[in-house]
């Protein structure tokens, strides 16, 4: 195997592994990423066995500030229903950050670093934008905001959130990809421990695409209740 | 870099199983247990305002009680001082009373004392002169000082004023006189004593026999005894009327 061969190959961009049940062949990435699905939903059905009202455990008020964060941002930025947003968004933010942190451990690749992976959850963002701005306000109100402020700027909206929707994919699996390339590349150059200064990089890589990542979704979301924001601010305005 | 469809499908699968999962087991509970937390809080936020606003009220209550009962404590203090003042006065004047009253009683005391004192050195200044005078008199009781005294006593018995006569005449009439006892401590010559008896007799307002007695013990001088009535000039009566004078 030449060197290149294994800078690529532990960056996954060789393809991932497989593993094949009969006829049917799965990836690692997304056998990693089902694993990391259970995890967390086992992880949740744990904590939530084991809240506390009184007298909270460390772990407990760690969990309690994170999920309040979270429920602050999705809160400062939805006009509507905050709370229905919050499932999809803190999600988001919770399962990129550790399907990023997984790459840390040796022997096993980011799902992030897959592009069918990161991609899926793009396409969970593409259709949530008109789910819940469809849901927030009508069908009129969000078909209109396609043909504001004229009617041919239709498919430049529509372009836009294609695009954007692909380099939300495109970012966080380059992003997580380009950082494990860069680990293999010092791992064969420097030698085995001179990574470690770079695997912390890729920790704080890790917590800025997984914040990214969901910011953006939120964004694109609360975009899409963009004429519900507008109508909340000019009853706002007249109310003053 | 390749794209597989199966991971996709699977990841949008478990992606969106993860959401429910997460909604359900994670992000509701916690939020809802932040929900109740926040709640009880501000409902033990609530009763300790509560509490705190009680416990104020309370301080207030008893700060006005504490007030009105300083005030009352005063006002008591000042009725009490009143009333102690008054009582004081009071006892003042009894004791200046009771005090007026000794006194006065010690000054009628001592005025008594004094008169009593008095009336002794009186009394025995007149013993000592009565006993002086008698014996003085005893040397000079004689013959001619019984003269004299009876002739004294003539004009006095016959300068009777006459409702003194009246009262001696009545005298003998009611009290059936029937003769004048004269006694003297020499013996009288016939023409004094005619002179004595015819006087009495006028007195008397009839003719009585005169008995003449003699009476050394009077001194000198004459006594007449008419009935109820009794002509004094001697000098052993004067004495005792002396002293007599002293002991009264």
């Amino acid at each position: 195997m030449s060197a290149a061969e294994f800078v690529l190959g532990a960056a996954g961009l060789l393809g991932q592994p497989t593993l094949r049940i009969g006829s049917f062949a799965v990836s690692e990435s997304a056998v990693t990423a089902t694993a990391l699905t259970v995890a967390l939903a086992s992880a949740a059905a744990w904590t939530r066995s084991r809240l506390r009202m009184r007298n909270p455990a460390g772990w407990q008020v760690v969990l309690e500030l994170a999920v309040q964060a979270i429920d602050s941002t999705v809160r400062d930025s939805i006009p509507k229903a905050p709370e229905r947003i919050l499932p999809l968004v803190g999600t988001l933010w919770i399962y990129i950050l550790l399907a990023n942190l997984i790459g840390l451990i040796p022997g096993l690749h980011s799902p992030t670093g897959d592009l069918s992976v990161t991609g899926a959850l793009a396409t969970i963002v593409f259709f949530a934008v008109p789910f819940y701005g469809i849901w927030a306000e009508g069908w009129a109100a969000y078909v209109r905001e396609y043909f504001a402020p004229m009617f041919w700027m239709f498919p430049f909206h529509v372009m836009s959130e294609l695009t954007r929707t692909l380099t939300l994919a495109v970012r966080l699996f380059g992003n997580m990809t380009g950082m494990e390339v860069a680990i293999g590349i010092l791992l064969l150059l420097a030698g085995f421990l001179v990574p470690v200064a770079f695997l912390f990089l890729h920790f704080i890589e890790a917590l800025l695409q997984a914040y990214i990542f969901g910011m953006l979704a939120l964004v694109y979301i609360a975009g899409g209740m963009q004429a519900l924001a507008d109508r909340e601010q000019r009853k706002g305005e007249t109310t003053r | 870099m390749s794209f597989d469809w199966t991971t996709f499908i699977l990841q949008v699968i478990n992606f969106l199983v993860l959401v429910w999962l997460l909604h359900r087991l994670l992000f509701r509970p916690v939020l809802r247990l932040v929900a109740e937390r926040k709640a009880a809080t501000a409902k033990a936020w609530e009763e300790a305002q509560r509490v705190k606003k009680e416990g104020e009220d309370l301080q207030k209550a008893y700060e006005n009680r504490m007030s009105l009962w300083e005030a009352e404590k005063e006002k008591a203090r000042g009725k009490l001082l009143e009333e102690m003042q008054g009582e004081r006065r009071r006892l003042e004047a009894e004791n200046d009373r009771l005090i007026q009253e000794e006194r006065e009683r010690a000054r009628a005391v001592e005025a008594h004392r004094l008169a009593a004192l008095s009336q002794e050195a009186e009394t025995r200044a007149l013993r000592i002169a009565s006993q002086f005078a008698s014996r003085f008199l005893q040397d000079l009781a004689t013959p001619d000082l019984e003269v004299k005294l009876v002739d004294r006593a003539i004009e006095e018995i016959e300068r009777l004023p006459p409702e003194k006569i009246a009262e001696i005449r009545d005298s003998v009439a009611r009290g059936g006189v029937r003769q004048i006892e004269v006694r003297t401590a020499f013996p009288l010559e016939e023409g004094r004593r005619d002179r004595l008896a015819h006087a009495l007799n006028k007195a008397c307002g009839r003719e009585l026999p005169c008995e003449c007695l003699v009476d050394p013990s009077l001194g000198a001088g004459v006594r007449a005894v008419v009935g109820g009535w009794m002509a004094r000039a001697n000098v052993k009566d004067e004495l005792l009327f002396f002293a007599s004078k002293g002991e009264a």
